[in-house]
């Protein structure tokens, strides 16, 4: 986006703070620092917006549910390697070690 | 287990396979391409092997280096074809809102289910699943890099060469999908 865009967007946001809006800009929050006016708009909307909060903490617990079903499935998942993949591989690492 | 006469790789696909591979599948996705690069990590770990300390668990080491595996698969997969996906929920969930603002029968509801418990629940882990496979691949793709395995924006973006607009765009709808899919088949269905 270039920076008038930017601006313009910005200047929008700190106008109108509309909740979709504010969807997108608690997902960026996990992934980047928001400038300042951003983050200072997101405080103003939430202290005002239940359902936006609600929203927050949410997609937030979302990604401690991510790492815990990354860790479980990896060690108490059912899903199994096939005993044909097994063999093959265990076949090229002896050809390998030779 | 560096003397050679009774060091036996063979034994890590005993050990370690299942775990690795799942690893695999769950960032792949497919999985003969989960299988090849487990026996690619195990070959590279084959030739790596003087350079591993005991004092790191065996099966740490090896996901370290399928981690390794799996970014090189991706790097080479966004070279074959764009690695951005801005289709999927494209409209993210439009019927949500009105005006911008939540529509108050269809917004987030509370969640009733205890999250803690969620997590010590296989069940719950089975609806995660189902939920993550309801995404495209590329869009699981990129979720499980930065919520699984934490990969800051801005190497996601690197090694995928996809823009940090891009990505937001993509894990912010992964997000709305996945929050959406828990809420109605997990937390508070209706």
């Amino acid at each position: 986006m270039n920076p008038a865009r930017k601006i313009a967007a910005l200047l929008k946001l700190a106008v109108t703070p509309r909740c979709s809006d504010i969807t997108r800009i608690l997902s960026q929050e996990l992934d980047r620092p928001l400038p300042w006016l951003l983050r200072k708009r997101l405080q103003w909307h939430l202290a005002a917006c239940e359902l936006c909060k609600r929203y927050a903490s949410q997609i937030s617990l979302l990604g401690r549910l991510a790492r815990r079903f990354s860790d479980h499935d990896c060690e108490s998942g059912h899903t199994r390697f096939s005993p044909q993949a097994a063999d093959r591989i265990k076949k090229n690492l002896r050809d390998a070690k030779k | 287990m560096n003397d050679q006469a009774g060091f036996h790789p063979e034994a890590w696909v005993d050990l370690h396979g299942d775990v690795l591979f799942r690893f695999a599948l769950t960032r792949v996705r497919r999985p003969e391409i989960a299988e090849d690069l487990v026996q690619e990590t195990l070959l590279a770990a084959l030739k790596g092997h003087s350079n591993f300390s005991s004092d790191s668990a065996e099966r740490t080491w090896l996901v370290g280096i399928l981690r390794h595996k799996i970014a090189d698969y991706f790097r080479k997969s966004s070279r074959e074809s764009s690695f951005t996906d801005l289709d999927f929920c494209s409209g993210e969930f439009a019927e949500k809102f009105e005006h911008g603002f939540w529509n108050h029968d269809r917004g987030p509801r509370e969640w009733e289910a205890n999250p803690e418990s969620a997590m010590e629940s296989g069940e719950f882990f089975q609806t995660l699943d189902s939920c993550l496979h309801k995404l495209p691949d590329r869009i699981a793709a990129v979720f499980a890099l930065r919520e699984m395995d934490e990969v800051p924006s801005a190497e996601i973006c690197k090694n995928l060469g996809i823009s940090e607009g891009n990505l937001w765009t993509m894990l912010h709808r992964a997000r709305m999908a996945l929050r959406e899919c828990l809420e109605r088949n997990w937390f508070s269905p209706a």
